[in-house]
């Protein structure tokens, strides 16, 4: 179970397909549209659980991952250190990143202090609507000069008092595709975006350009949801597609990084240049999954007070 | 999604002759898979939301929805969005329906073919199709800009106007139909005798066939209303984020917060406002009427 789309079906290509073949007595099935983690949190309440390993963000889980999910078996999972039981497996990474729209804009901003400077570079911002583990909250306090090691815990309100010095040029996309859809349409001139959809967009030589300086990287994992019928074929299939050998496969096709620091890259691949490798920028930030899972509450309810405002 | 509606209610049947004494009619289990896929389906999915929305973690949570600002707010704005939404379909709906009431059989059935085209058409398709055309850099403000009637795009979505726009769009085939159907059943012989009582064609109209046609504007009214409280997805591509309706704050309150007990009692708040309007409606409209089922006058 995964977030649908091309990520799926690049994973499917990458890992599933090949799985399959070294294990011809397993059929994996894959479910479509994306890991909801109220449907999640429903199916294990019911115990009724219909997937066995998914795909999940950080922010999700984490502080009382024995509640959710089945511990992985580390003799059949390369586990990572220190770790114990492990619950989650990194598996990919992706990066919150300033996109802007080259012929929208005389010059190139640079950061996200740019992003909200909008005498200099005027236009509409486009941001994903949505108080989570986004990027929208980090990008303001680091336009407000908060350094990236002291962003967490997040002060939203400072974050929403940021926003309010730009309120009327944002635009709020209902999906990351569509965050990057109004930048490339120039109906933004710049975004708040994901790397992968970035790539996509270059795919189509839209004239979107990224920054990578400030980007925030977010882990996906893999996880076995706690009441999973095929615990020990969730195991096989999560070992191999962590495995040093195969991790880096996905990048090749789709624009994440490995979740596996030991996997390797082809760097001729077209996916490369937009890969949030940890050497990318000089400026960057992990996002911390379990601060959100923790303050989920707060910052909807904040977020939603604020833009009514 | 679009909230449906469902009701299912039992009549007197048209006012056939009785079934003799004595003799029993089987005729009422043609109803039983109707009714047990609405128990299963509908009935008892509500229940659980209700028991939720009292128990994750307690009722606190109608407390907390009745004095949030937030949710007060959204409510509001639901019902601004819904009354205007029904003005717009009245005013689109009733002279397309009046053309389809008045035309020959088969040029009745080719517009009214041309009103259910969307519905063959996913909604979120449909949703984009207008972003299409209404955004800043769409069809329509690049026209605008192109000829010089502006110099600065409209704004003719992220605000109500674009919310409008969709949800009309989404719900006029209910109005135009239920128009239809009530003008059908107009005796055109009394337009005749107005005329020829001396009455002209303005006055006939408004005296005559206005008042008949009546009751196939009050009942599609109340289902587009209702219909219109429950709207997401369309406020959420074409509308203004700063002012959601109630069903884009439920889905913020169950798949961002996680909070299936808010969620819940936002949902069975409205559900309640939605039972206490369709009550007042129903004393402009009869039900009958409403779900079509008055017996031949």
């Amino acid at each position: 179970m995964s977030n649908g789309g091309a990520l799926q079906d690049a994973q499917d290509t990458a890992y599933l397909v090949p799985f399959m073949e070294e294990f011809p007595g397993i059929a994996v099935v894959q479910d479509t549209g994306s890991t909801d983690y109220a449907k999640f949190t429903a199916q294990i309440e019911s115990g009724n659980v219909d997937w066995d390993l998914a795909d999940i963000g950080s922010d999700f889980g984490g502080q009382d991952p024995a509640r959710y999910f089945e511990p992985f078996d580390c003799d059949v999972v390369e586990c990572p250190e220190g770790e114990n039981p492990v619950y989650r497996i990194p598996t990919h990474a992706y990066a919150s990143i300033l996109g802007y729209n080259e012929g929208a804009l005389s010059e190139a901003p640079s950061s996200w202090a740019d992003f909200f400077d909008t005498e200099k570079f005027p236009g509409k911002r486009a941001m994903f609507q949505l108080a989570g583990a986004t990027g929208i909250f980090e990008a303001a306090l680091l336009a407000d000069g908060v350094a990236p090691e002291d962003l967490y815990p997040i002060d939203y309100e400072r974050a929403l008092a940021k926003y309010d010095t730009i309120k009327d040029d944002i635009i709020w996309a209902t999906s990351p595709t569509d965050t990057a859809r109004l930048v490339a349409d120039g109906e933004a001139v710049m975004g708040n975006l994901f790397s992968s959809q970035a790539f996509a967009m270059a795919q189509n030589d839209t004239p979107i350009e990224v920054i990578w300086d400030g980007m925030g990287l977010g882990f996906d994992y893999l996880v076995i949801p706690k009441g999973a019928k095929n615990v020990d074929n969730a195991n096989l299939l999560a070992g191999f597609i962590t495995s040093a050998e195969n991790n880096g496969r996905l990048s090749e096709i789709y624009p994440v990084a490995p979740g596996n620091p030991a996997a390797a890259v082809d760097e001729s691949a077209e996916t490369y240049p937009f890969l949030p490798l940890p050497d990318r920028a000089e400026l960057s930030y992990t996002f911390d999954g379990n601060w959100y899972s923790e303050n989920q509450q707060q910052i909807v309810d904040a977020f939603q007070a604020w833009l009514q405002q | 999604m679009a909230a449906a509606v469902t009701s299912s209610i039992t009549t007197r049947g048209s006012r056939g002759p009785a079934a003799p004494r004595g003799v029993r009619s089987w005729w009422g289990l043609l109803g039983l898979p109707g009714g047990v896929a609405l128990l299963f389906f509908f009935i008892l999915p509500l229940g659980e939301i209700l028991v939720r929305s009292l128990t994750d973690p307690s009722p606190e949570n109608y407390l907390r929805a009745v004095t949030s600002e937030v949710v007060r707010s959204s409510f509001v704005t639901t019902f601004v969005v819904s009354i205007l939404t029904v003005a717009f379909c009245i005013l689109l709906g009733y002279p397309y329906a009046y053309v389809m009431a008045r035309s020959r059989s088969a040029v009745a059935g080719i517009l009214g073919f041309c009103v259910l085209v969307p519905f063959w058409l996913s909604i979120l398709v449909r949703t984009y199709a207008w972003t299409v055309w209404l955004q800043n850099t769409g069809i329509i403000n690049s026209f605008l800009l192109d000829v010089g009637l502006v110099n600065e795009p409209v704004q003719l979505m992220r605000n109500a106007l674009g919310t409008v726009i969709g949800m009309t769009h989404v719900l006029l085939p209910f109005m135009v139909f239920s128009m239809y159907a009530s003008m059908k059943r107009i005796d055109l012989g009394l337009e005749r005798a107005s005329r020829a009582l001396g009455a002209g064609p303005i006055r006939t109209f408004l005296r005559v066939y206005l008042p008949l046609s009546l009751p196939g504007v009050y009942s599609g009214s109340l289902i587009v209303f209702v219909t219109s409280l429950g709207f997401y997805l369309t406020p959420a591509i074409l509308g203004d984020a700063a002012k959601p309706l109630v069903g884009q704050l439920i889905v913020e309150q169950v798949n961002q917060a996680l909070n299936f007990g808010m969620g819940s009692a936002i949902g069975i708040l409205l559900l309640l406002v939605t039972l206490l309007l369709l009550a007042l409606g129903m004393r402009f409209a009869k039900f009958e009427d409403i779900v079509g089922l008055r017996g031949d006058q």
